[in-house]
């Protein structure tokens, strides 16, 4: 091989050398945007919620927070923070959108986006006037105890009581009779009665007889109707939302539990639902357009499940034998099978708390901790 | 004499030369292909995680009701659940698995076929993945460890795990050990990610 030649194929094989050199380096230069790549998506996510927990503090702080955050400095990015009123599954709520820049104002600007939806505080409690209230002649048997007298939300169980901050045992518009060994307690102007069997001395706390005009005739005018934020519908479409647990149904055999959130039983006109499982939280309602739906021997599973927790609003009560700590409203006038509300060994107490617990777990603000308590749907 | 010496040394010395830059040249090559695997696995590695991590994140999006797990079946390569994943108001479901039968597509034995099924619309991807590894964390990050998981309800985060590999061999086994693989087989370009996700709407 000549002189010339030699040189000729070394150079042929510098060029080519050259070429393979520059596409791994082009090779390589691709892996590592590849990585730079997935560094500015975890970061840009991260900056986002970041973002949006910034705004739930925010919002914690302040319910009335409306103005946001714009373009501020947070992680070697910036994040623009949004609030505004609106909607999720039908419920008012307010949304937290965070956008999360990473590379701001370069070719590489990567925006990644993370929204909260953060249910207000829009439901009133529920004013109640008696551990029961009836719009008909009311009876009791057995062993049943009504403690109108104020008490903790269980756990425990008995649940503890809370001194005279209770209220009466029944308020009715009609009769109220005692009967079996049936022992009631509560509160009347300040004054805590402990249980006792006698009718004639707890007379204070049995509220017979009173007005009938404007007695609530449905679940929602119990809850104070639309002056208290319960226009008719609502507690029907919560249930049907299935917001924390809630559940509309048409057969009770159906349900799942334990109950919580609003609980719907919508039955045909004079049907019963007996026996009726009834355990768990949250507000109970067994209701039809003609006041007719019964619940008729209400109790737990008998396997440790036997309390309910909140309030239990009812066309027709029939035999409640469980336990119950919160409060009870029967609505028809017409009691179906007698007068007999309550009977067996029943435990039922008055529970301010729980009460106020049946509809905060709707509005989100019960369970859960720190800003995101109240949060009802994340996007990201 | 000293012409012809000076010849065959010429021709010695150029032969040698010519003999290391054949060799380099071929090195070089080879280094570039192998370049070319990795850029492939990794690139294919961070968009199918990009896939998964977006679905994943958005589990239990839109349920209306949290009587029921957004998770509708658990196990260990197969996961079911239900988000409202391109929000538009409908809960859809998304299912992702792996084959059991290997991907006879591909020149690489080990790998197999992952699915993603959105509704019952399949989506079917060949790219390399030899392991798809699911595992299901409670709200104490206690592992649960039936398989499949009885109480999907409990699964509050989860440990994906992925190893892949290059469709096509690059080297035979002789060579192999130049490529680094994580999963042992040398003649492959390899990559492995894992994380763990905690999907904020299951609370």
């Amino acid at each position: 091989m000549s002189g010339r030649a030699l040189i000729i194929v070394v150079v042929g094989i510098i060029i080519t050398t050259s070429v393979i050199l520059h596409n791994i380096s082009v090779s390589s230069t691709r892996i590592t945007s590849n990585l730079n790549s997935y560094y500015s998506r975890q970061l840009g996510q991260d900056i986002a919620q970041s973002g949006v927990n910034l705004g739930l503090r925010q919002w914690a702080n302040n319910p009335s927070w409306r103005t946001g955050f714009s373009l501020i400095s947070m992680s070697g990015g910036k994040v623009t923070v949004t609030a505004t009123d609106t909607t999720y599954i039908g419920k008012p709520v307010v949304m937290i959108r965070s956008v999360g820049i990473t590379n701001y104002n370069t070719k590489d600007e990567r925006r990644d986006t993370s929204t909260v939806w953060v249910a207000k505080d829009s439901l009133n409690p529920i004013p109640v006037k008696a551990l029961f209230q009836t719009n008909g002649p009311t009876s009791t048997s057995g062993g049943i105890l009504m403690d109108g007298r104020d008490h903790t939300a269980p756990p425990p169980m008995p649940p503890t009581l809370i001194d005279t901050q209770g209220v009466y045992a029944v308020w009715t518009t009609n009769t109220f009779t005692m009967g079996g060994s049936n022992a009631v307690a509560g509160t009347a102007g300040g004054v805590d009665y402990i249980p006792s069997t006698s009718q004639k001395k707890r007379a204070a706390i049995l509220q017979t007889g009173q007005p009938s005009a404007g007695y609530p005739t449905t679940p929602d005018s119990v809850a104070g109707g639309a002056s208290n934020g319960y226009p008719e519908g609502t507690l029907k479409n919560l249930a049907k939302s299935g917001i924390n647990g809630s559940q509309y149904v048409t057969d009770p055999l159906t349900l799942k539990y334990p109950l919580s959130g609003v609980t719907y039983v919508e039955l045909p006109s004079g049907v019963q639902w007996s026996p009726a499982l009834v355990y768990g939280s949250g507000i109970l309602i067994v209701h039809n357009n003609t006041t007719t739906a019964a619940i008729k021997n209400l109790s737990g599973d008998n396997k440790g499940n036997d309390t309910f927790t909140g309030v239990i609003i009812a066309d027709d009560i029939v035999h409640l034998q469980g336990n119950i700590v919160g409060a009870v409203f029967e609505l028809t006038s017409n009691p179906s099978e007698g007068v007999c509300i309550g009977n067996s060994n029943a435990q039922t107490y008055f529970s301010r708390q729980a009460v106020l617990n049946a509809t905060r777990s709707l509005s989100g603000s019960s369970g859960g901790n720190g800003s995101a308590a109240n949060v009802i749907g994340w996007w990201e | 004499m000293n012409d012809l010496q000076d010849i065959v040394g010429s021709i010695a010395v150029g032969g040698m030369v010519l003999l290391m830059l054949v060799i380099f040249n071929g090195n070089v090559m080879e280094s570039a292909g192998m370049q070319t695997f990795k850029t492939t696995v990794q690139g294919n590695l961070t968009t199918v995680t990009n896939v998964i991590e977006t679905d994943f994140r958005k589990m239990g999006y839109r349920l209306p009701s949290s009587l029921d797990s957004a998770i509708v079946y658990a196990d260990s390569n197969r996961i079911k659940f239900k988000t409202d994943i391109d929000n538009n108001g409908t809960v859809d479901t998304v299912q992702y698995y792996i084959d059991t039968i290997k991907a006879s597509l591909t020149p690489n034995p080990r790998d197999f076929v992952l699915h993603r099924i959105q509704n019952n619309q399949g989506q079917s991807m060949m790219i390399g993945i030899t392991r798809f590894k699911l595992q299901y964390f409670d709200a104490s990050d206690s592992l649960l460890t039936s398989n499949p998981v009885t109480a999907t309800g409990r699964i509050k985060s989860i440990k994906l795990s992925i190893n892949m590999e290059s469709t096509d061999r690059i080297l035979d086994n002789r060579r192999g050990g130049q490529l680094g693989n994580p999963m042992n087989d040398t003649s492959y370009v390899g990559a492995y990610w894992e994380r763990t996700i905690k999907p904020k709407n299951l609370r």
